[in-house]
C-alpha cells in the first residue's frame, strides 16, 4: 500500500512513494543519502537519528525534535524536515557546531549530529533560555564517549550567549544573524504554505492505526511495512485538550508534550508536567500519544497509570457509532483490550479534580530519565481532618494489566493514617498483585517498591504520617 | 588541542561504514544465531528462507574454504557453529539478500531443531565442573602463609562484579569488496586491522597479502572491537568471495548486544590480614572470571586482573590466583580497564571490611597503605615516579575532604530519608600491553611535493583523538601548521603486522613511531637545506613553516620541499617503535611489565533516597596524573568519558540473563547507560602538576583506561549513604549497585512487612 508523500527536506521540496509506515530514517538515508542522521538503536533510545519536524501552526512555523527511526514517513507529509545537513553553513561552522569543537564535545562523533539537531531545535522552540531547558532538549541523546561534561559546557556557553543576544520577535532571523541557522530558514514558512500535499486527513475506516509510532515502530518496524495502516496526524494543542461539562477532555491524538504544555492541565494537575519529564525523552514525548499509551496496554504505561486514579473514561468510535467505557474496564488481560475491529479511541475524559484533592504520581526506574518504570503508581485522595474519604491507588508493573489497587483503596477509605495500619495495608497490596521478574526488576523488588511508593503517596498527602519509623 | 575530526562530526559529514556509498549491487547480510545456550543442532531447514524474496544465498560452516576458526590467543572459536552451539547468539548461518529488510525477513523462515544440553552460566559452577579456558594463574609476593599469624585481624569475604555492554554507538560493521586475483578489500569497524586481516585470510584460506583491511574511524570501540570485529568482517568477506559481489554487514543494535561479548563478570574470594593500625600485611585473593564460551582475550584480561590486584597500595605479602571459567554466554572480551577494574573493586571491598572491623573511615585505611616510591608490585616491578600519595594529598586538600565529611555528617543528622555518602578512590594502572611483544607500532610519513604531509600509522581512531595527537606530533617536529598534516585511514597494506589500538597505548606507540619517522625526514631536510642554502647545519632552523639561517628567513616550507625533491631527497619514511626496557616472564609471573604507571585520586559524593531506594551521584572530583598532557581538551574528554562509564558499570548497567542463558537486557530499553541527567552536578577533573613522564611521548601519559576506575568510588559512596541510614547494615559486595540492590538491601535490614 505505497503512497506518495511530499515534504521539504532541508532546503528542497521532495516527493517520493513509500509505504506510509516506513521509517523516516530509512528514507533520509537510503533515498536521499543524507547519512549524517545515524541509526544507533532503532527503538527511540539513543537519539542518533534525531531530526526536526517543522509545522505551520497559526501561520507560524514550529519545530520539534523527533526520532526519525520511529517516525512513519506519512506523518511528515507537508512538513519541513531538517537533518544535520540542513543546518550546515557554506564555509563555516554554525555557532553551535563551533562550540562543540571548542569544548571537544564530540569524540567518536556518532552521537554528535543528534545532539546538534536537538539543541538547535531547542533554540528554535523556546523563548526563555535556561540550561535546564536545554538539557531537557537532549534528554533523548545518548553519548557513550564524552560523559556529557563537555556537552554541558557547550550548553552553558550557548545559553549565556543567547541570553545576552535577546532573540526577541523575529527569532529565526536573529538565529541566522547569530550564525546558528542557514539563511534559507526564512523561506520555509512561505514554501510550506504553498506546498500541496497528497494525504489530507481521511476518516478512519480500518487497518492498523499508527499514531506516534513510538510503540509500533519499535515492536514491528520490519513487518508493519506489509500491513494496511492508517497514519494519524496531529494538529495544534488548543483543539486537543478542552473542558466540557466539568470534565477535561483529551482528544486521542494528544501527545505527551501537548499534555505537559496544556494550560488546562497546568491549572488542574499542576505537577503533571514535572512528573512527565520522566516519560521517555523530549522527542518521544513529542510523538507519543496518550491513546497509544493506553491502547498499547503495557502494564507499566505511565499516563494510563495516572488516568486510572482520575477515573478516566474512554470515548470509543466506530464509523458513526460511539460508546463510553471506564478506562479501568478497558484492559482484559495481558495486552488484550476491549476494542472492536474498526474501532478507535476518539477521546479520554475525566472529571476535573476538586480543589484540595491530592494527586500523586511516582515512577521508579533503573535510570531516572528516559527509562521504562520498574514500577509506577498513582494516587488520588479526597480527605478531610486527616481522614481519607475517597482513595484510588494504581500500580503499574505488578500485574499483566495496568492495575487499580481496589482492595487496598477500599480498606483505606474512611481511615485515619497511622503507622499501626501499615502492615495490614502491605498485606492487602500483596494480595492484589502478581509481579514477575524481568529485566526491570525481580518480583520481590517490585512488591517491596510498590509498598514504599504507597507510603510515599500517603506521606505526601499527610505530612505528619511518620513513615520514617517504617523504613 | 582539539580533535580535528570533530569539524566533520558536527556537520554530519564523517563517514562510518554504514554511510559508505558502496558499488551498486551491494548485497546485505544478516546473521542467524542460536537461540539456546547449549545444545546439539539436529536439523536445519533453510528452504523457505532461500525461496524468500530477495534472498541470494545462505552460508554455513561448510561453505568456508579455509579454516572455520576465529580464535586469536587460543584457537577455540568457530565463525559458524558446526554441530554444537555454546551460547545464545552464536552465529550459525549468514543470510545474504538484496536488501537488509529482505535478509532479515528470511531469518524468521529458517527452521532449526536442537537437542538441548544444560548450560553453565556461573563461573564457580564451571570451576567445580572443571570447565576452564586454561589452567589457573598465580602472582605471588612475599609469603602470605608465613604472616597470617602476625596479623592482628583477618577478614574474609566474597565480591561479585557484573558484566558491561560496550554500547559503542556504532554497532559492529563491515563491508567487503572482491578484487581481481582473489584479492579482497574489507572495510571494517575494527580496533585491530591486522587481526581482522588474519582472520579473514584464515577463513578464506588465502594468504594475508590478498586481504586488505581498511579502517577510517570507529563510532566507539572501548575494547569491544579489539577481538570481536573480525568475525563480522570475515562473514562479509566470505559472502563477497563466494558471490563475487560487494557485501555489507551492519549489525542492528539488538543483534550486536546479543551476539557479542562483554566485560567479564567476576566472582572473587579474598582474605586480608592487617594490624591494629590498619596496615595491610597479607592479601590472598582468588578471581573466578566468567570467560564465556571461548577464550577470546580472557587470559590476557585475567592477567591484568592479577597485575592490578593491589590497586595503588603496597601490600608486602600477596597471593593472587585467577581462574578463567568457561560458561555458556557469548565469549567475554576486552573492555576499558581490561580486568583491572574487577581487581580493584575487590581490594577496595576488602579495605571497606577492614575499616568496619577497626571502626575507622575507609579513607584512613586507604591512606595508610598507599604505594611509595620503590615499593614492589606483586609482579616484581617497582614503583617509579610514583604519584599515588601526591595525587591523594592534592585531592583531599583541594576538595576539602575533611570539611565535606563534616557537612555530610551534619546533613545526615538533619535528614531522615535522604542520606549522603562519600568515598575516595585512588587508582594505579600500568601502561603497556602485558604481552610484551605487542608493544610495537609503525608509522609511514610522506611529504608530498607541495609540502602537504600524509601519515599512516597502525592506530585506529575511535573518538579517543589519536589522529589529532599524531598530527600534533608531526606538526611540532616539522614546525609546520597542523592544517597541512593529514592522517590517512588505518590500512594493512600501509602498516603491516600491527597491534590493536588498545591498552590505552595507541598514542604512545604510534606517536613514538611517528616521531621517529618525522625525525628521519627532518634530518634529511636539514641536510638538504644545508646544501641548498650553503650554510652550516648548526645555523639552520625550521620554524613555523619557514627555513631560517641564523634567524634570517631563507625559504618557505613548500620551497624547501620542492627543491629537496628535485635534489632527489627521500621525502618519505617508515619508522618502527618498540617500547624499550619492558619484559615479563610468564613462567615466574615476574618482570617489568609496564613502561610506567598512571595514578590519581577521585572523591565521589552521593545522596540516597532511603524510602525509594534511588540515588543521585552529586559530585565527582578527581586529581589525575596525565603526565604532561600535550592535548588537554582531548585528555580531559577521555577522563570524563571514562569516569562516567565506570560509574555506569558500578551503578545502573546491569546485564541480566534468564535461567536458560537468554539475555534479558538485550536492547537500549532494558540495558541502561548513563544519560545527561545522570552526570554529577559537580564534575571536575584536575591535572596533577609536575608529573613529567619520560617514557611517554612528549612526557605525556596514556589516558584511555585509567580514569574508568574512579567509577568504583560511586559504589562505595552509595554504600556509605546506606550505612548512614543503617550503621549495622547487613550487605554483600555486589555490583552493580542498582536501585533494586539498594532497596532490597535496605529492606532486608528492617522488620516491617515491606520485606516478606
Ligand atoms: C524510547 C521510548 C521511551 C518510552 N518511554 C515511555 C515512558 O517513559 N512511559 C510510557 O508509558 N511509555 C513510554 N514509551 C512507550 C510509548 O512511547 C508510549 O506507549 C506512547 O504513548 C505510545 O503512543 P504512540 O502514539 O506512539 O503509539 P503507536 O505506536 O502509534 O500505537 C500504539 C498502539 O496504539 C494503537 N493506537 C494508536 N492510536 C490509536 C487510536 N486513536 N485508537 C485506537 N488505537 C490506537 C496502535 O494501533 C498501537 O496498537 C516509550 C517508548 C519509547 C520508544
Ligand atoms: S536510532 Fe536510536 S533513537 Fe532512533
Ligand atoms: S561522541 Fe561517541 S557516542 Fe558521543
Amino acid at each position: 500500500m505505497k503512497q506518495p508523500v511530499k515534504f521539504i527536506l532541508n532546503d528542497k521540496i521532495v516527493e517520493t512513494i513509500e509505504h506510509p509506515a516506513k521509517a523516516l530514517l530509512d528514507v533520509i538515508r537510503e533515498r536521499y543519502f543524507l547519512t549524517g542522521t545515524k541509526e544507533g538503536c532503532r527503538e527511540g533510545d539513543c537519539g542518533a537519528c534525531t531530526v526536526l519536524v517543522g509545522d505551520l501552526v497559526d501561520d507560524e512555523i514550529q519545530y520539534k525534535s523527533v526520532n526519525s527511526c520511529l517516525t512513519p514517513i506519512a506523518a511528515v507529509d507537508g512538513k519541513h524536515i531538517v537533518t544535520i545537513e540542513g543546518f550546515n553553513l557554506k564555509d563555516k561552522l554554525t555557532s553551535l557546531q563551533f562550540e562543540f569543537v571548542e569544548q571537544g564535545a564530540s569524540q567518536c562523533g556518532f552521537c554528535t549530529p543528534g545532539f546538534i539537531v536537538s539543541l538547535t531545535g531547542w533554540l528554535l522552540q523556546n523563548t526563555n533560555f535556561t540550561v535546564d531547558e536545554a538539557l531537557t532538549s537532549i534528554d533523548g541523546n545518548i553519548c557513550r564517549c564524552t560523559g556529557y561534561a563537555s556537552i554541558i559546557r557547550v550548553v552553558e556557553n550557548i545559553v549565556a550567549e543567547i541570553q545576552k543576544a535577546n532573540l526577541g520577535e523575529d527569532k529565526i532571523s536573529n538565529l541566522i544573524e547569530l550564525g546558528f541557522l542557514p539563511q534559507y530558514f526564512t523561506e520555509i514558512p512561505k514554501l510550506l504554505k504553498g506546498l500541496t500535499t497528497f494525504g489530507s486527513d481521511q476518516p478512519y475506516i480500518g487497518g492498523t492505526i499508527v499514531s506516534g509510532g513510538t510503540d509500533l515502530l519499535v515492536q514491528r518496524w520490519d513487518t508493519i511495512v506489509d500491513e494496511e495502516v492508517y497514519v494519524k496526524k496531529s494538529n495544534g494543542i488548543s483543539e486537543n485538550i478542552f473542558i466540557e461539562e466539568a470534565s477535561i477532555v483529551i482528544k486521542g491524538e494528544t501527545t505527551i508534550s501537548d499534555l505537559m504544555k496544556s494550560e488546562i492541565i497546568k491549572e488542574h494537575i499542576p505537577k503533571l508536567s514535572k512528573w512527565f519529564s520522566l516519560f521517555g525523552s523530549e522527542p518521544i514525548r513529542n510523538k507519543a500519544t496518550i491513546t497509544g499509551n493506553i491502547v498499547n496496554a503495557s502494564p507499566i504505561a505511565d499516563s494510563t497509570n495516572l488516568l486510572l486514579v482520575l477515573d478516566a473514561e474512554l470515548k470509543l468510535k466506530k464509523e458513526k457509532s460511539t460508546r463510553s467505557l471506564p478506562l479501568s474496564e478497558f484492559f482484559i488481560s495481558y495486552k488484550k483490550v476491549d476494542l472492536l475491529p474498526g474501532e478507535h479511541v476518539d477521546a479520554i475524559h475525566f472529571e476535573i479534580p476538586e480543589i484540595g484533592t491530592f494527586i500523586g504520581w511516582e515512577k521508579i526506574s533503573k535510570r531516572k530519565y528516559l527509562d521504562i518504570a520498574s514500577i509506577n503508581s498513582s494516587c488520588c485522595i479526597k480527605h478531610a481532618n486527616n481522614k481519607i474519604n475517597m482513595i484510588r491507588i494504581s500500580a503499574g508493573g505488578v500485574a499483566p494489566i495496568p492495575l487499580l489497587l481496589k482492595k487496598t483503596s477500599q480498606f483505606l477509605e474512611g481511615k485515619e493514617i497511622t503507622t499501626s495500619i501499615t502492615d495490614e495495608v502491605f498485606g492487602m497490596i500483596d494480595s492484589e498483585i502478581t509481579p514477575i521478574s524481568d529485566a526491570r526488576g525481580s518480583a520481590q523488588y517490585k512488591a517491596e517498591l510498590l509498598k514504599r511508593l504507597v507510603l510515599a503517596h500517603l506521606k505526601n498527602c499527610f505530612p505528619h504520617f511518620s513513615v520514617e519509623e517504617l523504613v | 588541542m582539539k580533535n580535528y575530526d570533530i569539524h566533520q562530526h558536527v556537520q554530519g559529514k564523517s563517514i562510518f561504514i554504514d554511510d559508505m556509498r558502496l558499488p551498486a549491487g551491494t548485497l546485505h547480510a544478516e546473521i542467524f544465531t542460536s537461540n539456546i545456550a547449549h545444545g546439539i543442532i539436529t536439523s536445519i531447514d533453510t528452504s523457505a528462507a532461500l525461496a524468500s524474496k530477495g534472498v541470494v544465498d545462505i552460508f554455513s560452516a561448510s561453505d568456508i574454504p579455509g579454516e572455520n576458526q576465529v580464535g586469536g590467543m587460543i584457537k577455540d572459536e568457530s565463525l559458524f557453529a558446526e554441530s554444537e552451539v555454546h551460547y545464545v547468539g552464536q552465529p550459525i548461518l549468514l543470510v545474504v539478500a538484496e536488501s537488509k529488510l529482505e535478509a532479515r525477513k528470511a531469518l524468521s523462515k529458517i527452521k532449526i531443531e536442537y537437542d538441548k544440553l544444560k548450560p553453565i552460566l556461573n563461573p564457580r559452577e564451571a570451576f567445580i565442573k572443571g570447565s576452564l579456558i586454561a589452567p589457573p594463574v598465580t602472582f605471588e609476593l612475599g609469603n602470605i602463609s608465613a604472616v597470617w599469624d602476625e596479623c592482628d585481624f583477618i577478614e574474609e569475604g566474597t565480591v561479585e562484579s557484573g558484566g558491561q555492554e560496550h554500547l559503542y554507538l556504532e554497532t559492529q560493521a563491515a563491508a567487503a569488496i572482491p578484487h581481481e586475483g582473489e584479492k579482497i578489500k574489507v572495510y571494517s569497524s575494527t580496533q585491530a586491522p591486522t587481526a581482522t586481516q588474519r582472520v579473514v585470510a584464515g577463513i578464506l584460506g588465502i594468504p594475508m597479502n590478498k586481504v586488505e583491511v581498511d579502517v577510517l574511524r570507529l563510532g566507539g570501540g572501548f575494547g569491544g572491537k579489539e577481538d570481536q570485529a573480525s568475525p563480522f568482517a570475515a562473514m562479509a568477506a566470505l559472502a563477497a568471495n563466494k558471490l563475487n559481489k560487494p557485501v555489507k554487514l551492519v549489525l542492528n543494535r539488538q543483534d550486536d548486544i546479543r551476539i557479542t561479548g562483554k566485560r567479564h563478570p567476576y566472582s572473587s574470594d579474598f582474605k586480608i590480614g592487617f594490624s591494629h593500625e590498619g596496615k595491610i600485611l597479607a592479601y590472598e585473593v582468588k578471581f573466578f572470571q566468567n570467560a564465556g564460551a571461548a577464550a577470546d582475550l580472557s587470559m590476557a584480561v585475567l592477567e591484568r586482573t592479577l597485575f592490578h590486584c593491589t590497586n595503588s597500595y603496597f601490600i608486602p605479602n600477596v597471593k593472587a590466583t585467577g581462574i578463567s571459567c568457561k560458561t555458556n554466554v557469548p565469549p567475554n572480551t576486552a573492555f576499558r580497564g581490561f580486568g583491572g577494574p574487577q581487581a580493584m573493586f575487590v581490594i577496595e571491598s576488602a579495605i571497606k571490611k577492614i575499616s568496619e572491623k577497626l571502626d575507622v573511615p575507609a579513607y584512613m585505611i586507604q591512606q595508610k597503605n598507599l604505594l611509595r616510591e620503590g615499593d614492589e608490585f606483586p609482579y616484581g616491578q617497582r614503583a617509579e615516579n610514583c604519584n599515588a600519595k601526591k595525587s591523594w594529598n592534592e585531592a583531599l586538600s583541594k576538595f576539602k575532604y575533611e570539611e565535606r565529611l563534616q557537612s555530610i555528617n551534619q546533613f545526615n543528622l538533619e535528614n531522615k530519608f535522604l542520606k549522603k555518602g562519600i568515598a575516595v578512590m585512588p587508582i594505579c594502572f600500568g601502561i603497556s600491553f602485558t604481552s610484551t611483544f605487542m608493544n610495537q607500532a609503525s608509522a609511514l610519513v610522506h611529504i608530498y611535493t607541495d609540502g602537504s604531509i600524509g601519515i599512516s600509522t597502525a592506530a585506529v581512531e575511535m573518538g579517543q583523538g589519536v589522529n589529532t595527537k599524531i598530527r600534533q606530533i608531526a606538526a611540532k617536529i616539522f614546525s609546520v601548521d597542523i592544517s597541512i598534516v593529514k592522517i590517512e585511514s588505518t590500512n594493512t597494506t600501509r602498516n603491516a603486522n600491527s597491534s590493536p589500538t588498545a591498552a590505552s597505548s595507541g598514542a604512545d606507540l604510534n606517536g613514538k613511531a611517528t616521531e621517529l619517522a618525522c625525525l628521519n625526514i627532518k634530518e634529511r631536510l636539514l641536510n638538504s637545506a644545508k646544501e641548498i642554502l650553503n650554510a652550516d647545519l648548526s645555523e639552520i632552523k625550521i620554524e613555523n613553516g619557514s627555513i631560517f639561517v641564523n634567524e634570517e628567513k631563507k625559504l618557505d616550507w613548500e620551497e624547501l620541499i620542492s627543491k629537496s625533491f628535485l635534489k632527489r631527497v627521500n621525502l618519505s619514511s617508515h619508522a618502527y617503535y618498540a617500547t624499550p626496557k619492558i619484559y615479563f616472564d610468564k613462567s615466574k609471573s615476574k618482570g617489568n611489565a609496564f613502561a610506567y604507571h598512571v595514578y590519581g585520586t577521585a572523591v565521589v559524593e552521593t545522596t540516597l533516597d532511603c524510602l525509594r531506594g534511588t540515588y543521585k551521584i552529586n559530585s565527582v572530583k578527581a586529581v589525575h596524573d596525565f603526565g604532561e598532557s600535550f592535548s588537554k581538551t582531548i585528555d580531559l574528554g577521555q577522563a570524563e568519558g571514562a569516569i562516567i562509564q565506570g560509574i555506569g558499570w558500578m551503578t545502573m548497567e546491569e546485564i541480566c540473563h534468564d535461567l536458560n542463558g537468554r539475555l534479558l537486557s538485550n536492547a537500549l530499553s532494558t540495558y541502561k547507560i548513563p544519560d545527561i541527567h545522570f552526570t554529577p552536578d559537580e564534575f571536575e577533573v584536575h591535572f596533577l602538576e609536575g608529573a613529567k613522564n619520560p617514557m611517554g611521548i612528549f612526557n605525556s601519559k596514556a589516558i584511555g583506561e585509567p580514569p574508568f576506575m574512579y567509577g568504583i568510588g560511586a559504589y562505595f559512596a552509595i554504600l556509605d549513604s546506606m550505612k548512614a541510614h543503617n550503621k549495622n547494615l547487613d550487605y554483600d559486595f555486589k555490583a552493580p549497585m542498582t536501585p533494586e540492590r539498594v532497596l532490597l538491601t535496605l529492606s532486608k535490614n528492617i522488620k516491617t512487612k515491606i520485606h516478606k
